[in-house]
């Protein structure tokens, strides 16, 4: 059965569509991530054009965190004023990332950004995840250490200190800026909301407790998603509402097997299995920039008139 | 099965060509040819995999029959890829004005039985005679080469017929052909134009067109994006909450 998208101006099987949210929403569920860097990847796979992609990936993003940020707030675990400094920075971030990335559309580099962008970080990522799990494996099978609860970094003596009682922090303003402004740029050139990255930065960084920094993280990706869902509207006119709904559908019923599913698996296995998709998911980006191209000619209507 | 499918396209057909000739000899000069379509508008719809329409007409004259159908037209770019550090990237591009986004040639019999080739080349008849200027100041070598891989890309998008379709006769006079319209043909309107060719020389032409556009949701949606960026904006992200929270609502364990 096909589905016409009416802004990509593509005809696709609903069916594929269906099932690419379904598995992605399957991952996030039983790993707990956004799901957005598997997301975005996918859609271009199966031919969705990549500005579409990621424009559309940022409106997908900004549903599946509204959804998740709900039992993070039940639980209290949502640092709002963390959250609102953070998106200081995302919005700018988003902003920027945004006039970036019509800016390499002009001059016809924006699919290789693109493309550059996921080698590198589903490289880094999945690499990380990949040996943090195999040690974490190791470990498990020795004598469990102790680890301390919070750390003085460098970051913490910079200037505009601010109070964050529920984070249980006194820190300066700038990290937290800085480190929604780096997402907000990834949020709007790669169409992520950015957690694996922003997670691990908020709580070795800035010294969050583990529970708040997922909550507040997911508060902070909607809203750096929705402005960048926003600008992408209005600058490339590359969201397209029918493709987001279609694979939020197929990403909220697979969620809610992939939770299921999860939680009856070890974790560091777990782990080790999510780093080695995200790893190959990355080198098949990688290998289409290196293997030479069937035909080395590209044509697409000039845009803007 | 496939008689009856078969004898009711006719039936429709010669309905079709019956109606043609009437108001053809109602007029007082006879043509010598006349076309049209069967579908003046084709609507884009959420199902929409491309469409099929078909021309047909009455020619009274003699000589053989041609029909070029022309998409409407944009600008395009083509990017040449080179290797720079190992990957493949965009480099060279030129940059075509008035590109066809659609292109095909159907006719009675082979076009060089019935005209030598600079007759086609002088009506553009074919996708090789389709007058395409490389915009700014390209070599003409360059040119042909940014030039072949513009039609390649069409051609393999099934855009610009890479087949030539079969005009088919009933008698002498009726005359049908169908036109396979791809899923990724642009919406706009589709000039076409009929030839009756005697000699190797025009005897007479007959234009006529057709529209495919984007209809009901998929034209609301399409044109909500492109008019309103904004609002659009605003309902994509209201769109994507109330899915979420909705969501959120249907699991909560």
């Amino acid at each position: 059965m096909q589905i016409y998208l009416p802004v990509a101006e593509i005809s696709v099987n609903v069916l594929i569509l269906l099932g690419l949210g379904g598995l992605v929403g399957f991952l996030s569920g039983m790993f707990g991530v956004g799901g957005g860097f598997l997301m975005t990847p996918l859609m271009i796979f199966i031919g969705v054009p990549a500005a579409i992609a990621v424009g559309t990936g940022t409106n997908q993003v900004a549903a599946a965190s509204v959804s998740g940020v709900l039992a993070h707030w039940r639980r209290g675990n949502v640092d709002v004023r963390m959250g609102a400094v953070m998106l200081a920075g995302g919005v700018a971030g988003s902003g920027i990332g945004v006039w970036v990335f019509r800016l390499l559309s002009d001059v016809g580099q924006i699919d290789l950004v693109i493309s550059l962008a996921y080698v590198l970080l589903l490289g880094t990522v999945g690499g990380l995840t990949v040996a943090e799990s195999f040690r974490a494996i190791a470990r498990s099978r020795r004598s469990p250490t102790k680890r301390r609860l919070h750390t003085h970094f460098w970051v913490h003596g910079w200037p505009l200190k601010m109070r964050f009682p529920k984070s249980k922090l006194y820190i300066s303003a700038l990290p937290p800026v800085s480190i929604g402004f780096f997402a907000g740029i990834l949020a709007a050139i790669m169409g992520v909301g950015g957690g694996f990255l922003l997670i691990p930065a908020m709580i070795y960084l800035l010294g969050m407790p583990t529970a708040v920094a997922v909550g507040t993280s997911l508060f902070h990706i909607i809203f750096v998603t929705a402005a960048a869902t926003f600008l992408h509207a209005v600058t490339n006119q590359t969201v397209d509402v029918v493709l987001a709904l279609v694979v939020l559908i197929g990403a909220v019923i697979g969620a809610q097997i992939g939770t299921r599913v999860g939680s009856q698996l070890r974790g560091e296995q777990l782990r080790a299995l999510l780093g080695l998709m995200v790893l190959a998911v990355g080198f098949k980006v990688g290998y289409d920039l290196v293997v030479e191209p069937s035909d080395m000619f590209s044509v697409v209507p000039l845009a803007g008139e | 099965m496939r008689l009856a499918v078969n004898a009711a396209r006719w039936i429709d057909w010669l309905v079709a060509a019956a109606l043609i000739l009437s108001i053809d000899m109602a007029s007082a000069r006879a043509e010598e040819l006349m076309g049209d379509v069967s579908a003046r508008l084709i609507e884009i719809r959420s199902n929409y995999t491309g469409a099929s329409i078909v021309l047909f007409g009455t020619r009274l004259g003699a000589g053989d029959v041609v029909v070029v159908i022309r998409g409407p037209t944009q600008p395009e770019v083509v990017r040449q890829k080179s290797r720079v550090g190992g990957i493949w990237i965009n480099n060279e591009s030129v940059i075509f004005d008035d590109v066809p986004g659609f292109f095909a040639v159907a006719a009675s019999r082979p076009l060089r039985e019935i005209a030598p080739e600079r007759l086609w080349a002088s009506l553009q008849v074919g996708a090789e005679h389709l007058k395409l200027t490389p915009r700014g100041d390209i070599k003409p070598a360059v040119a042909q080469l940014f030039r072949d891989a513009l039609l390649r890309s069409k051609n393999d998008l099934g855009l610009y017929g890479r087949d030539r379709g079969i005009i088919e006769f009933n008698g002498h006079s009726l005359f049908r052909t169908d036109l396979v319209l791809p899923a990724y043909a642009p919406d706009g309107g589709y000039y076409v134009t009929f030839y009756l060719v005697n000699k190797g020389a025009v005897v007479e032409t007959h234009n006529t067109f057709f529209f495919i556009n984007k209809a009901g949701f998929e034209r609301d949606v399409f044109d909500f994006a492109h008019q309103h960026p904004a609002l659009y904006g605003i309902a994509a992200i209201v769109i994507a909450v109330l899915g979420g929270g909705l969501a959120a609502a249907l699991f909560r364990r």
